[in-house]
């Protein structure tokens, strides 16, 4: 991952049914400080699945009611099963729904609300889910 | 809870929050309900330090010039919040623009909300919010307090006390016995059908709670303990 | 004729019964008598010529005699000696010698007169005597009594071995010449007679009374000598004024009859009452203390009556029958409750228990009677207790059974028969578990062996069928008693539970409405969150996209945005009509009449009719049945479903929608199919939810998706539904079933 940071861009893939959503996410992205990021845009989970094989894929961000799919809980587990082991980020107009509760359950490491998509928190996402946490948490002494 | 839940209508839920990323969501939202882009969290240190946004506790959404050796003179030990944090307990509404020393690092915002805040354990915490009405932070100041000092203490009880935490739940014990079997974050992912991420955070939640610093020590104390066997 | 001297002397010496013999100086026999001729067997001559030693069984013995007669001496005048003699036979005989000197005048003797008397009988009596005397002795040694002989002096003259035996402690003083008195202080000196007490004047007193008895001796009487050893005394007076006694250990006999005594004490004072009757007469032999009190008769009067006399309850005859086979000896107990009547009249019930005894010569009847006027009384009450709670029982509304633990019925209540339509007597016997269906038997058999000492009261909730077929809630609670850590009887209550079941039933399903309609709020905030927030969220970023680009001067893709935004508006619009229409609609009252189906979906099509014709939609309805439903929203019902049909048509052959109806006994179904895409399984019953789009291609269509969830509004609110028919294949099938008119009001008023 320390060379995906270092590297020029880092490959997000939006899986959306609304190709708007493409539009207003690509915007959003460019103000994003200090990240350089490659946006993919899919608006199936098929072709999803075919996207993340094809590997490339840093992170996801997946619409929860992705049609004629449920929801999440359908979609994510089918990218891990293709092998996906990347960041998952559920994103939806509502999150209120109970069952958003179990993402970690269903592969998906955060969920977001679409309206809080802006520069700071892809910048937050970034950095949080790109940090090699792990080797930093080895190396730091902890309390 | 009722005073939040009525205020953070439609906001992200507190009870609900899991991982970092929904309490940066509650803050952030928390933030922006005032009047404020950024805010910032983290850890006071006791000694003449300066704050450490890059601490693994620390949440903000602060532009990255914010951040590192470029903003000691707003988050060193001799800037005016920490000097503000380390001072006091109560919280308390800072006009930037008539602060003397001035804050050239940030630029733009025009007031800070700073609020001290407390873990459990007696370690001190600060969160700082920037945003241009000054007038309506200060009406409004006991209560963003009340609400930041909840989802904090929410915060610690989620994510931060889990240095204090003795037991594994099901998943960490899980990824410790594929550990144990030499199976790497990946290859862990790929089984259980989670993110590398994830996997790393949970061997990172475990060593914290077993106060050890890499996975052979892990594994080893997970045995040991009987934790696994 | 004076008897001379002469002559008496004759007659005394011929009829001598010893033999006589006269002999002269010369030691010549001059003559003898008949006795010695017969005594002897020598004739008298042949006696002449003998010499007296010629009789002697030794003839020295005689010589020694006659040295001692000869010469003549004047001192000795007799001679009497015992020696044997020889009879002519050789047989030698015992005999005692008597010799008289025979002298003459001047007291010169002449001769000497021998007379011999035969001792042999004599001796042999002598013989008998002594033997006699010894076997009385070895006889009274012998005998184990003890035997004792006081002469008219009270003095001991004998006593046996036993007799010492008997009093060890007396016997020192038992010497013969003793006094019956020095021997009865001994004695009592000696701790001999422990019945005469510890102190002087009671022992004064009972030597005096022994005395008494012992000097007049009236009958045998019994005296203790030791503890628990008794002594039978007999005394007689004899003719010579001597007393004889006898002893004879009674011990063992003194014991029998005390405790005889005692039995006959007890049996006396019992407080039964006890009778003894001839068998065949019936006449009492004896009746107890109890039973003359409460007959109110003296054991004289009784002893003339018979057992019939005293039996008020039952008339002669009868009770002979009763005691026929006691009579008989074919049965030896008997027991029946009897009214016995006392001496003044008076009754009072009583339970006889007759035991028929076979004693020797006449068998006899013991009865023993109890007086069970206040047990009866007492069983009254609780029979009376027992009816109260019988009726008690009865009136509970519950189901009572009593059975064995392999639920086998002993009791059953009546509710539990009635509700069986059976009689409780038709029912003890079977198993309560068969009155259980089949398929809850074995849950039901688990849990009544589950029961244990510990935990013996289980209970479940079942639905019963009754007789005629209606079903009923009960709760069981089932009690198993144990004994011993095992069980032995299993106790169950049904309580019938319908209505509180019913009531459960009720307002479960109104939780579950309640909940239905939460959730349809909830969904309508959601929709009012997400799905008008959606498109609210896109047009504002796109304006602001657009200000941003118009600041800096960008305009290629002005174009897209505004055209974004007013498709977002627009289909806020929509959405925002079809709300207002669905919440006009779904919570509209429904004013039920009825009218022919066809009505409703003529006007449906015609609504639908330029659609319709642009697609080259068919529908087929023949149908002339008859519903009882709101007209108006009937016709948006079919108007819905038939533009769904329509706009999922499999493009581009036209759509063929066909109504088929169903009438059963409750309900009206209805079947709209048409053979379109179809519908997802998966999604049979989301699509009935607002707004819920499956097509992502949606917004080319018109509608919101809103149409199905009218449409199930407006089929629940008649208190019918509407599904999706899974099992179609071919295109989308729905079924709406709508109650008929008798329940129409019900089931709407349930809602």
């Amino acid at each position: 991952m320390n060379s995906r940071q270092t590297s020029q861009s880092l490959r997000i893939l939006l899986i959306d049914d609304d190709p708007a959503e493409f539009t207003l996410l690509k915007r959003k992205l460019a103000k994003a400080p200090g990240a350089n990021i490659e946006l993919k845009f899919v608006d199936a989970i098929g072709e999803a699945v075919d996207c993340v094989k094809a590997g490339g894929i840093d992170m996801v961000f997946l619409d929860n009611r992705l049609l004629p799919n449920n929801d999440f809980r359908e979609t994510a587990p089918q990218l891990r099963t293709a092998g996906y082991v990347g960041p998952i980020g559920i994103i939806s107009s509502d999150l209120s729904g109970s069952y958003f509760q179990l993402f970690q359950e269903f592969g998906a490491d955060f969920r977001i609300g679409k309206e809080e998509i802006d520069g700071t928190a892809i910048s937050f996402i970034v950095s949080e889910y790109t940090r090699d946490q792990l080797s930093e948490n080895c190396a730091e002494d902890f309390l | 809870m009722l005073m939040l839940d009525a205020a953070v209508h439609l906001g992200p839920e507190l009870e609900l929050a899991v991982n970092r990323m929904d309490f940066f969501r509650l803050f952030k939202f928390l933030a922006s309900n005032h009047g404020c882009e950024y805010f910032g969290l983290a850890e006071i240190p006791g000694d003449e330090q300066g704050v450490n946004l890059r601490h693994i506790h620390a949440l903000h959404n602060f532009p990255d010039s914010w951040v590192g050796e470029a903003a000691t003179k707003t988050f060193g030990c001799g800037g005016p919040i920490v000097h503000q944090l380390k001072r006091s307990t109560a919280p308390v509404v800072m006009d930037l623009r008539q602060d003397p020393s001035g804050l050239d690092d940030v630029g733009g915002p025009e007031a800070a909300i700073i609020i001290p805040l407390h873990t459990a354990n007696r370690k001190r915490y600060g969160l700082v919010m920037f945003g241009d009405a000054e007038a309506r932070m200060s009406e409004n100041l006991a209560l963003i307090a009340l609400h930041a000092s909840l989802i904090f203490q929410r915060y610690f009880e989620v994510i931060l006390s889990l240095d204090s935490v003795c037991g594994l739940n099901d998943r960490e014990i899980q990824i410790v016995i594929w550990t144990s079997e030499g199976k790497t974050s990946v290859e862990i992912a790929i089984i259980l059908g989670l993110s590398e991420h994830t996997i790393n955070s949970y061997i990172a939640t475990v060593m914290r709670k077993l106060h050890v610093v890499n996975r052979v020590q892990m594994v080893a104390s997970a045995l040991r303990s009987g934790l696994i066997s | 004729m004076p008897v001379s001297t002469e002559h008496l002397l004759k007659a005394l010496y011929e009829t001598l019964p010893d033999s006589v013999l006269v002999v002269d100086d010369s030691k010549t026999v001059i003559a003898a008598n008949r006795t010695a001729t017969e005594t002897f067997g020598h004739s008298a001559a042949e006696i002449l010529q003998m010499g007296p030693a010629d009789f002697c069984a030794a003839a020295e013995e005689f010589d020694q005699i006659w040295q001692e007669l000869y010469p003549p001496k004047t001192d000795l005048k007799r001679l009497h000696r015992r020696i044997s003699f020889r009879r002519k036979d050789g047989g030698v005989f015992p005999a005692e010698l008597m010799i008289n000197r025979i002298n003459s005048a001047d007291g010169r003797s002449i001769g000497l007169v021998v007379i011999i008397r035969d001792l042999t009988e004599i001796l042999a009596a002598e013989e008998d005597r002594l033997k006699a005397e010894k076997v009385l002795k070895t006889a009274l040694a012998s005998i184990s009594d003890g035997f004792v002989v006081y002469d008219d002096q009270d003095r001991l003259v004998l006593c046996n071995d036993a007799y010492r035996a008997i009093y060890p402690l007396a016997a020192p003083a038992m010497q013969v010449g003793a006094t019956f008195e020095s021997i009865l202080r001994y004695g009592l000196a000696h701790g001999q007679y422990p019945e005469a007490g510890e102190t002087p004047q009671s022992r004064e007193a009972w030597i005096e009374a022994r005395l008494k008895s012992h000097v007049s001796p009236a009958s045998q009487f019994v005296q203790e000598i030791a503890p628990d050893r008794w002594l039978q005394i007999e005394e007689i007076i004899t003719e010579e004024n001597y007393r004889v006694g006898v002893r004879t250990d009674v011990s063992a006999l003194t014991r029998v009859k005390t405790e005889a005594e005692r039995l006959g004490l007890i049996i006396e004072s019992v407080a039964q009452e006890v009778y003894l009757f001839d068998v065949h007469s019936g006449k009492f032999l004896s009746v107890n203390k109890s039973a003359r009190e409460n007959l109110q008769y003296s054991i004289d009067e009784l002893r003339m009556m018979t057992a019939g006399d005293i039996n008020e309850s039952l008339p002669a005859e009868e009770l002979a029958e009763l005691f026929k086979h006691m009579v008989s000896g074919d049965s030896k107990f008997l027991i029946f409750d009897a009214t016995h009547k006392r001496k003044d009249g008076s009754t009072y019930m009583c339970r006889v228990r007759l035991e028929r005894m076979d004693t020797r010569p006449n068998p006899v009847i013991l009865a023993f009677g109890e007086d069970i006027t206040e047990r009866l009384e007492f069983e009254r009450a609780l029979e009376r207790k027992q009816q109260e709670f019988e009726s008690l029982v009865r009136s509970l509304p519950d189901m009572i059974i009593r059975a064995e633990p392999d639920t086998t019925l002993s009791y059953v209540n009546e509710n539990f028969a009635r509700f069986y339509g059976r009689d409780v007597d038709d029912l003890a016997g079977r198993k309560f578990i068969h009155f259980f269906p089949p398929d809850i038997r074995s849950e039901i058999l688990s849990q009544l062996t589950g029961l244990s000492p510990e935990k013996p009261i289980g209970s479940f909730e079942r639905a019963l069928e009754d007789h005629e077929g209606h079903r009923h809630w009960f709760l069981w609670t089932n009690q198993m008693l144990f004994e011993d850590g095992e069980p032995v009887e299993l106790i169950s209550v049904g309580r019938n539970i319908t209505e509180s079941q019913k009531a459960k039933e009720r307002i479960a399903r109104q939780s579950r409405e309640l909940a239905m309609r939460n959730d349809a709020l909830e969904q309508f905030a959601g929709i009012v969150s997400h799905d008008l927030k959606a498109p609210l969220r896109q047009i504002r970023l796109f304006a602001e996209m657009i200000a941003e680009d118009v600041d800096a001067g960008k305009t290629d893709e002005l174009e897209v945005y505004s055209a974004h935004i007013s498709e977002r508006g627009r289909a806020m619009e929509q959405m925002i009509s079809s709300l207002l229409e669905y919440s006009q609609l779904a919570y509209q009252a429904i004013k039920p009449q009825p009218f022919k189906l066809s009505e409703a979906v003529t006007a449906a099509w015609n609504n639908l009719s330029v659609h319709a014709a642009e697609t080259k939609a068919k529908l087929s309805c023949d149908t002339d049945a008859e519903i009882f439903a709101d007209p108006h929203l009937m016709t948006q019902l079919f108007q819905n479903l038939f533009a769904n049909s329509i706009k999922y048509r499999n493009a581009p052959a036209p759509a063929q929608i066909r109504v088929v109806v169903t009438i059963n006994k409750m309900m009206t179904s209805i079947a709209v199919e048409d053979d379109g895409i179809g519908i997802d399984a998966r999604h049979a019953e989301q699509i009935f939810g607002v707004f819920q789009r499956l097509h992502r291609d949606e917004r080319e269509y018109s509608g919101t998706g809103i149409g199905l969830a009218l449409c199930r509004r407006i089929a629940d609110s008649h208190g019918g539904g509407i599904v999706l028919d899974t099992s179609f294949s071919g295109g989308a099938r729905f079924v709406i079933s709508l109650p008929n008119r008798a329940h129409a009001r019900r089931a709407a008023s349930e809602l």
